[in-house]
C-alpha cells in the first residue's frame, strides 16, 4: 500500500527533525516542557495536513513560476487560522508558545513538504504524507520536551515524577541545554540506525 | 502573456479566498478570544485587588459610560447581591511606554489595592513599580491629596531613580479615583 | 517615551549578546546549521541576512503602522509580513542581478533561503510586539542581525576545524554541530549578567 508507506516514512526513515534536519527553531525553543512540545507539534501537524491537502488539490492550477508565492499564501492562511483558534480555545498554551505560532509559517518542513511532495502527488497521498510527517514531528518534540522537563525540573507534563531528593538540573531547560540535548538525541538515533544496518 | 495573466489571476484568487475566509473565522472567534483574554490576562489582576466577594466579577463585567463617549470596563465585587467594591484598569504614560494598572476601589472611595498589569519600564529601576513594597502604599488611601508623591505632600514614597515611573502610577491611580468619585451614582445604577 | 542614549546602548547590547537571536531565542537555526560549514558561506549568509533583516523589519513596521492598524487588520500580521519578506527578497534578488552582478554572484544563492529564515520574520514580529518606535526598530533589527552574524561566523570558525578531528561516528555532522552550538550558547549565557 502506497498510502501506508507514505504515512510511515515520516515516523522513522524520514523522521523530522532528526532525519530531515529542518524546522529546528521551534524544536529548540518550545521544548522546555513536554506539554509545550506536544501543543506545538499538533499545531504544526494541523497546518501541514491542511496545506498539503490544498497544495495537492491545486497542483495543476498553480503556474510553476509563482508556486512558492502561492504555497506561502496558503500556508500563512492556515497559520493565521491556527493563531485565532488557539487564542479562542487554548489561550494559556497560546501565551506560552508566543512568537513561535506565527513562525510556523517559516517552518521549513511545511514549505518543504508542499514543494517536494504535495505539488507532485495526489490528495490522498499528500494527506498521508502530512499526517506521518506531522505526527513524527509531534512525537519528536514531545520526547525532547519530556526529557528536558524531566531532567531540568523533575516533572513530566507538569506532574512531579522524581523522588523528593532529586535535584533538578536546570541547565536542561535553559537555552544551551536545548542544543546539547538535541545533539545527543540525534547522535543516539544515528547510533541506533548504524547498529540496525550492521 | 497568457501565462502572466494566469499567474496574476491565480494569485489574486488565492489571496481573496484566504482573506475572506480568515475574516469570517476572525468574526466567529472574536467573542471567545475576548473572553479568554479577560480570563487569562485580567482575572489574576482583578483577584489580586478585590477580596471577600461571592459573585463572579468576570461574568458580571460591564462597560460603564461616563458621557462624552468615554467608557471603562469595570469588574464589580458583590456580597449577597450588594455592590461593595469594583476593579477597573487605569493607565498613564511612564518612562518606556504605557503603564497599565488594575485598581480596586470600594464604594466609600477607598483604594482596596492596585496591581501593575502591563509596563515597559527599565528593569531594576522603573520596573520595581510592580513590587509589593511600592503598590501596597496605595492601600486604604482615599483623599486625593494623599495619592501623590511625598515630594508633593502625598503619602507615596517614589522609587529612587524612577520618579517618572512612580509618577505615572500615582497619576493613573488618582485619575481613576477621581473618575470613580465623579460617577459613583452612575456606577451604582449600572450594577 | 523619551529614550536616553544609554537606553539605546542597552538595546544594542541586549540584541547582540544577551538575547542573541540565534543562541538565546532560537531564531534562524536552519541556515545556522546549514551554511556554517565554511567561513566564506557564513560571511555571505551573515551579510545577506543583515541586509534583508533591516529592510524587512522596517518595511513591515511601516506596513503594520500605516496599513494594518488603521484598517483593524492586525490579525493578518503573519500573512502580510511573510508576503512583504517574500516580495522583498525577490526584488532584492532582481535588483542585484541587474545592477551589481558581483554582489549577486556571491550572495545570490542565499537570498531564496532567507524567505524561510525565521529570524527575519521573528524580528519583524518582535518589533511590533515590543511596540518599538521607528528608530528603535531600525537599531534593534540591525543589532539582531549583527548578533546573528557574530554567532554564525564564530560557529563556522569552529566547524572548519572539525575536518581535522576524529569525531565519533554517531556524532558526525549535525549532531556535533548542535553540541558545539550549545557550548557557544553557554558562553553567550554569561552576558546575561551584564544587563541585570
Amino acid at each position: 500500500m502506497r498510502i501506508v508507506q507514505e504515512f510511515t516514512k515520516g515516523l522513522w526513515n524520514e523522521l523530522p527533525p532528526f532525519r530531515l534536519v529542518l524546522g529546528l527553531c521551534p524544536v529548540l525553543a518550545v521544548t522546555t516542557a513536554a506539554k509545550n512540545g506536544l501543543g506545538m507539534g499538533l499545531a504544526t501537524t494541523f497546518v501541514l495536513i491542511c496545506s498539503n491537502t490544498l497544495v495537492s488539490m491545486m497542483r495543476n492550477i498553480i503556474p510553476s513560476k509563482v508556486r512558492i508565492a502561492a504555497f506561502i499564501v496558503i500556508i500563512a492562511t492556515f497559520v493565521v487560522a491556527v493563531e485565532l483558534l488557539m487564542q479562542a480555545y487554548v489561550y494559556s498554551l497560546y501565551q506560552q508558545l508566543g512568537i513561535f505560532i506565527p513562525l510556523i509559517v517559516v517552518n521549513c518542513i511545511i514549505l518543504g513538504r508542499a514543494e517536494a511532495f504535495a505539488s507532485k502527488n495526489s490528495v490522498m497521498l499528500s494527506i498521508a504524507d502530512g499526517l506521518g510527517m506531522g505526527l513524527g514531528f509531534t512525537a519528536s518534540l514531545t520526547l525532547l520536551g519530556g526529557i528536558r522537563e524531566l531532567i531540568g525540573t523533575g516533572q513530566l507534563f507538569g506532574f512531579s515524577v522524581m523522588s523528593a531528593h532529586y535535584e533538578p538540573f536546570a541547565f536542561m531547560v535553559k537555552a544551551p541545554g536545548a542544543f546539547i540535548c538535541l545533539g545527543i538525541l540525534l547522535a543516539v538515533m544515528n547510533y541506533i540506525s548504524m547498529q540496525s544496518k550492521a | 502573456m497568457r501565462d502572466i495573466i494566469k499567474m496574476f489571476i491565480v494569485l489574486t484568487v488565492i489571496c481573496c479566498v484566504s482573506g475572506v475566509s480568515l475574516s469570517i473565522l476572525k468574526d466567529k472567534t472574536k467573542d471567545k478570544i475576548a473572553d479568554q483574554e479577560i480570563k487569562f490576562v485580567k482575572e489574576p489582576a482583578v483577584l489580586s485587588v478585590l477580596a471577600g466577594f461571592d459573585n463572579d466579577p468576570m461574568i458580571e463585567r460591564k462597560e460603564v459610560e461616563f458621557g462624552n463617549d468615554v467608557s471603562k470596563l469595570m469588574f464589580p465585587a458583590k456580597k449577597d447581591g450588594e455592590l461593595f467594591a469594583l476593579a477597573m484598569e487605569v493607565s498613564d504614560v511612564g518612562y518606556g511606554g504605557d503603564v497599565n494598572i488594575m485598581l480596586g476601589i470600594d464604594m466609600e472611595g477607598q483604594i482596596r489595592g492596585i496591581s501593575i498589569t502591563k509596563h515597559k519600564e527599565t528593569p531594576g529601576l522603573g520596573a520595581r513599580i510592580s513590587e509589593a513594597n511600592f503598590t501596597k502604599q496605595f492601600k486604604s488611601l482615599s483623599v486625593s491629596g494623599d495619592i501623590a508623591l511625598t515630594s508633593k505632600g502625598g503619602k507615596i514614597e517614589a522609587i529612587s531613580g524612577a520618579t517618572i515611573s512612580s509618577k505615572a502610577v500615582v497619576k493613573a491611580v488618582s485619575d481613576g479615583v477621581a473618575i470613580f468619585k465623579d460617577n459613583i451614582e452612575n456606577i451604582k445604577n449600572v450594577f | 517615551m523619551e529614550w536616553a542614549l544609554s537606553d539605546y546602548f542597552i538595546l544594542v547590547i541586549l540584541a547582540v549578546f544577551v538575547n542573541n537571536i540565534l543562541l538565546a531565542q532560537f531564531l534562524g537555526n536552519c541556515p545556522f546549521l546549514g551554511t556554517s560549514k565554511n567561513m566564506d558561506t557564513a560571511l555571505g549568509m551573515a551579510m545577506s541576512v543583515t541586509f534583508v533583516m533591516v529592510l524587512a523589519g522596517t518595511i513591515s513596521w511601516m506596513v503594520h503602522k500605516f496599513l494594518l492598524i488603521p484598517y483593524e487588520l492586525e490579525y493578518l500580521q503573519t500573512l502580510t509580513f511573510i508576503l512583504v519578506i517574500a516580495a522583498l527578497v525577490q526584488l532584492v534578488e532582481m535588483f542585484l542581478q541587474k545592477s551589481v552582478p558581483t554582489i549577486y554572484r556571491s550572495l545570490g544563492i542565499f537570498l531564496p533561503l532567507i524567505t524561510t529564515n525565521c529570524a527575519v520574520l521573528g524580528v519583524a514580529i518582535i518589533n511590533i510586539k515590543e511596540d518599538y518606535t521607528f528608530l528603535q526598530t531600525l537599531i534593534f533589527d540591525f543589532s539582531s542581525a549583527v548578533g546573528f552574524g557574530i554567532a554564525l561566523i564564530l560557529f563556522a570558525g569552529l566547524r572548519e576545524r572539525f575536518a581535522l578531528l576524529k569525531i565519533p561516528k554517531p556524532f558526525d555532522g549535525t549532531a556535533i554541530g548542535l553540541v558545539t552550538a550549545g557550548l557557544i550558547a553557554l558562553a553567550f549565557y554569561g552576558f546575561k549578567g551584564m544587563v541585570g
